[in-house]
């Protein structure tokens, strides 16, 4: 597991080399929420460039505009680039477990945005919910034996369950994580 | 309820968030024109949402353009009805004929007549009376201040 | 064998088997029948477990008939292999589908929790108060049902339901009820709370007297009820709340939920069996329809009344779609399972847009037309057929099982035509009822009593129809689809632009426009039949239902309260021909201003209502003057009661997550202080005071200090709002404030004016 204490509010496309996809592998990207957002978008921009991608939105949090601009400065066919990343979005886990069922494995590298975000809403029984988290892992796992597949998620609120980001970490073979710094001592004079 | 992408209005305060720096170090007075500029582009955000472009600054920028535009034609309007009918056919007819008095006018040191006869181009009409008029508010394009 | 007629009252599960039905007879009589209810679910998925669930089953203690079958999954273009598993006990299959749920959770279920009148209704056609003829035999047991009326017709005959009314004295929230006022037709009684028995003994003799249909209440569920059941219980005296015998009533416990974007509360709650308790102060939206909403909502959902008074008009439309379903053999998801299918980012920024939303010419218009779509989004719905089964996506194998498709605009959507969709058809008929009822409703004499109960199911439809696009699209919806709710905005923003092509083509100027309506003026034309050619014209290229809200005599636009030139979509006000006002966000339309400040807007409002020109300032400026000075005089006199200086707002959120409280959160403390204890979603009243903390909550067991009040605070608010209803005529706030203390002298202690009241 390699562990950046990067400022990570402050990545940006200097940083972006860091996040190399290995074939056969399911990367995990931990980090707060924006950040999280950011690295995404760019990852995404930086493999449109090349080929198609396939967004799974599981948080709502898709940055389409952000994609745009990011492709506009680095291509000027950055429409095409923007028509080869396909985007379908969750807003259960239910709706994860079944977008996860139903990908066909294409080769194209797939991309599930903030996977955990809907797996925290408690007016699913906790049970019901470590389920369907196990089953759409089986299916990420099914889907990595052909493609690359990068995760992201963020770090559990005071009071979510943190066993779900466990099970998730527990199967990436990848794991980056970016934490906030932490402040400053201020200068001192004297 | 299954939006995922900010509506305009966001996408616009942040557009013109992300000019705040721009605007800091501008003038006082130039920041009340910057200003102006935004105002102007809010007036037509639903367009700028139906148009549903990728890049909607672009679209901002457009909408900033139209409204100055518009002022154009209402200051046209202003001199005097006729004046502007006169104007609008000197852009139908030879659009760079008065872009060519200007240079001309530059380049023999006198300030730009605002008004030129049509030459060639424009079918029945008489000869315009307003060529006559001296050359008043011309304005100076180099040394303007706002 | 006996042959009754009457109306149905209540249904449910009964304990032994079957279910139970209140009649109203005709004979004026109360009827229990019973009535043998089978209810079946079914389970989908791998065979391998299909095989195993059977096994499950057959080991059960409940008595169930097994068959594999295939029966129609509305996501799934062939039919679906499934189990069917039939009840015969209907009390029984919620217990034993929890077991089966818990063994099997990861397979698909249908039909597995559906309410017992949303299936009856399936089966019989019938619903909550429908006229029926039933045929008995001497237990009470149904041999056969006939419906003699449907939910659609405008004037079915009323059952002659009996009411009765109990409140308390006093609001408990805020402070300790010590009577209770109990009401009918006939009586009217007032009992005091400071003795249980004499109060219970009464309580109890007039429910059995009078036998109530319907126990109207306010707070019945969050207090009423609960504290007469329990001092029921204390005392050794039952209460018969409960028409049928031997069941205790029921009661749900309060809730704090997310749902479309907001912190929801739902109270207590307490039903009723045999009977409906209608709590006034915990039903949804009551104030907009009352008991009549009720009674139309109950007949055209399906829904029992105690249900259908409570939960949101959602669950409403859902119920709805689920008759249509079962009706059909279309089998209702237990979970929503289906998602979205992947877009391209390009066509995702191009759908994922709502209604378009104008900029308006901000200031004051004359002569104003405003024409709006009729209830546009259902319309759009049935006329181009969308539904969830009814989108396709030709890029997916089996496109040439489609016969018609049409191409929603410019998205990548295609909508099939060739069979009526579930939405459409379960739409059709509420859009055809509220058109027929409009037009009823512009027919009759004001005076005509029928008026009031057309209007408030006129307004039942409304909430139904207002809500059924949004459920459309809801994450949670079993019929939901995004992809039929991203086709409907489309098909919206197009047809707002015909009809505004429409009214430029016409030689209109189109002042604003706002998702389903248009503002329009035209030099010249300023009587109802001149607009006439515009409407037919926006028919012919929508293909869809238009009218003319109204003519207004003047109408203004208001800015942004950031700044002035900036024009803002939703706040503006006007006054129709007819003399009418109509106006939207402003301050006399929000929850949280105090009725001082939206007494006086309202004034001033009606000041520039009938001012003979409001293009001369002398016709109504002085009057608007006097409105106000009159207001701060009584405010600095303490004239103005605390109860119309109350702020009312929401608890958005725990009051731990606070970071930094809003005046909200720091009154909800207060509360919390003397032990009352707000959940999110609730609203908290308090007023401004000087000092720390600024707030001093309503419903404390003191009441605020006339002299503790933050006076400043309350004049901000009101030049606030003043200034907004003159902006547009050219008055700027503080003008506005020189002007009124100008003549300060006249707002002082002992001026003849203030003794004069």
């Amino acid at each position: 597991m390699e562990t950046y204490t990067h400022p990570a509010l402050d990545y940006d496309r200097n940083m972006d080399d860091s996040l190399q996809l290995s074939p056969r592998q399911l990367h995990l990207v931990l980090a707060p929420h924006r950040a999280q957002r950011q690295m995404m978008t760019i990852l995404t921009a930086r493999l449109a460039l090349t080929g198609r991608v396939r967004l799974v939105d599981a948080g709502n949090c898709f940055d389409g505009y952000g994609l745009a601009r990011q492709l506009r400065q680095q291509t000027s066919y950055w429409q095409a680039a923007l028509d080869r990343v396909s985007v379908a979005r969750a807003f259960t886990c239910y709706q994860v477990e079944t977008l996860l069922t139903e990908s066909v494995a294409d080769f194209s590298p797939i991309l599930v945005l903030n996977l955990l975000d809907t797996f925290y809403d408690e007016n699913v029984r906790l049970l019901e919910r470590l389920r369907l988290l196990e089953v759409s892992l089986a299916e990420l796992r099914r889907l990595c034996r052909v493609a690359s597949v990068a995760v992201s998620a963020s770090l559990p609120k005071r009071d979510q369950p943190g066993e779900l980001l466990e099970i998730l970490a527990g199967a990436a073979g990848q794991v980056w994580s970016f934490e906030e710094p932490q402040p400053a001592e201020p200068l001192r004079l004297f | 309820m299954g939006r995922t992408l900010p509506s305009v209005t966001q996408v616009f305060l942040r557009e013109q968030e992300s000019f705040l720096r721009f605007r800091r170090a501008l003038r006082r007075s130039d920041q009340k024109a910057l200003d102006d500029l935004f105002v102007a582009a809010h007036k037509h955000l639903a367009a700028a949402a139906y148009a549903s472009h990728a890049l909607p600054f672009e679209v901002f920028l457009l909408s900033m353009l139209l409204e100055e535009h518009k002022q154009v034609l209402r200051m046209r309007y202003l001199l005097n009805p006729s004046d502007a009918a006169a104007l609008e056919q000197l852009e139908q007819g030879d659009s760079t004929a008065y872009l060519d008095s200007l240079t001309a006018a530059v380049e023999a040191g006198n300030p730009a007549p605002l008004h030129e006869p049509e030459e060639a181009g424009s079918p029945a009409s008489p000869p315009d009376p307003v060529g006559s008029e001296p050359p008043a508010s011309a304005p100076d394009l180099f040394n303007f201040h706002g | 064998m006996a042959e009754l007629k009457g109306w149905l009252l209540d249904l449910f599960a009964d304990t032994q088997s079957g279910i139970v039905l209140w009649l109203v007879g005709e004979d004026g009589q109360h009827h229990r029948l019973t009535q043998d209810f089978p209810i079946t679910f079914y389970a989908a998925g791998e065979p391998r477990r299909l095989r195993q669930l059977w096994r499950f089953l057959q080991s059960q203690p409940e008595k169930v008939e097994l068959k594999r079958t295939a029966r129609r999954d509305i996501f799934s273009p062939q039919p679906v292999e499934v189990l069917e598993a039939r009840v015969a006990q209907t009390a029984a299959q919620p217990f034993l589908f929890q077991r089966v749920a818990r063994e099997f959770p990861e397979l698909p279920y249908y039909d597995a929790d559906l309410p017992i009148t949303t299936r009856h209704a399936a089966i019989y056609n019938t619903f909550p108060l429908v006229h029926c003829q039933v045929e008995a035999d001497e237990q009470g047991r149904v041999q056969a049902l006939k419906v003699l009326d449907t939910p659609w017709e405008l004037d079915p005959p009323a059952p002659p339901l009996r009411l009765l009314a109990i409140e308390p004295d006093v609001d408990p929230a805020h402070a300790a009820p010590t009577a209770l006022y109990v009401r009918s037709m006939s009586v009217s009684y007032r009992f005091s709370l400071v003795h249980p028995r004499p109060l219970l003994i009464n309580l109890r003799a007039i429910l059995q007297r009078q036998d109530p249909d319907v126990l109207m209440t306010a707070w019945g569920d969050t207090w009423l009820l609960p504290y007469l059941i329990d001092l029921a219980e204390q005392w050794h005296i039952p209460l018969p709340l409960n028409r049928e015998q031997g069941r205790e009533v029921i009661r749900k416990d309060e809730r704090s939920y997310m749902a479309y974007g907001q912190v929801i509360y739902r109270g207590k709650q307490v039903h009723l069996f045999g009977r409906w308790h209608i709590d006034g102060c915990n039903a949804m939206l009551f104030h907009e329809y009352g008991l009549e909403g009720v009674y139309e909502l109950a007949r055209v959902t399906a829904l029992a009344g105690q249900t259908v008074a409570r939960v949101s008009p959602g669950s409403g439309i859902s119920a709805m779609q689920m008759v249509t379903a079962l009706r059909q053999g279309i089998m209702v998801p237990w979970h929503k399972q289906q998602a979205e299918r992947p877009k391209s980012a390009l066509e995702m920024m191009q759908a994922d847009q709502g209604g378009l939303v104008y900029q308006p010419l901000i200031g004051l218009h004359r002569d104003v037309a405003e024409v709006d779509f009729i209830s546009m989004y259902p319309s759009i719905m049935r006329h181009f057929n969308i539904s969830p089964e009814t989108v396709a996506d030709p890029n997916a194998k089996g496109r040439d099982q489609y016969a018609r498709l049409e191409r929603v605009s410019e998205l990548g959507l295609w909508i099939d035509q060739e069979t009526s969709g579930l939405i459409p058809q379960t739409l059709a008929p509420l859009l055809d009822k509220r058109l027929e009822l409009k037009l009823r409703l512009a027919e009759l004499p004001a005076w005509d009593p029928r008026r009031q109960t057309y209007q408030a199911q006129a307004t039942a439809h409304k909430w139904l129809l207002v809500t059924c696009f949004g459920y459309l699209g809801y994450k949670n919806a079993r019929f939901g689809r995004i992809e039929a709710h991203e086709a409907v905005t489309a098909y919206g923003r197009e047809m707002l632009l015909r009809a505004k092509e429409a009214a430029e083509d016409l030689g209109f100027t189109v002042l604003h426009m706002y998702v389903d309506g248009l503002w329009v003026k035209k030099k010249g034309l300023a009587d109802v039949p001149s607009f006439q050619p515009l409407l037919e014209e926006i028919t012919t290229r929508t293909g869809l239902p238009i009218a003319l809200d109204g003519i207004y005599r003047w109408v203004a636009f208001l800015p942004s309260r950031v700044d002035e030139r900036i024009p803002v979509p939703n706040r503006y006000f006007g006054v129709f021909q007819d003399g009418s006002l109509k106006m939207r966000g402003i301050e006399t339309r929000r929850h949280d201003t105090p009725a001082w400040v939206s007494n006086v807007q309202k004034e001033i409002l009606d000041i520039l209502v009938h001012a003979s020109n409001v293009e001369d300032r002398s016709t109504y400026l002085p009057k608007v003057l006097r409105s106000l000075r009159r207001a701060l005089t009584k405010l600095r006199t303490y004239g103005v009661r605390v109860e119309d200086l109350l702020v009312s707002q929401t608890l958005s959120r725990e009051l731990s997550e606070y970071r930094t409280p809003s005046p909200a959160a720091r009154a909800a403390a207060q509360l919390a202080a003397v032990g009352k204890n707000l959940r999110p979603g609730q609203r908290v009243r308090f007023v401004y005071t000087l000092g720390e903390p600024g707030v001093y909550a309503w419903d404390l067991p003191q009441p605020p200090e006339q002299r503790s009040i933050d006076q400043e605070r309350y004049c901000v608010l009101l030049f606030r709002a003043a200034a907004a209803i003159l902006q547009p005529f050219g008055i700027q706030e503080e003008d506005l404030k020189n002007r009124v203390i100008a003549n300060a002298n006249e707002v002082t202690f002992f001026s003849p004016a203030y003794l004069k009241g």
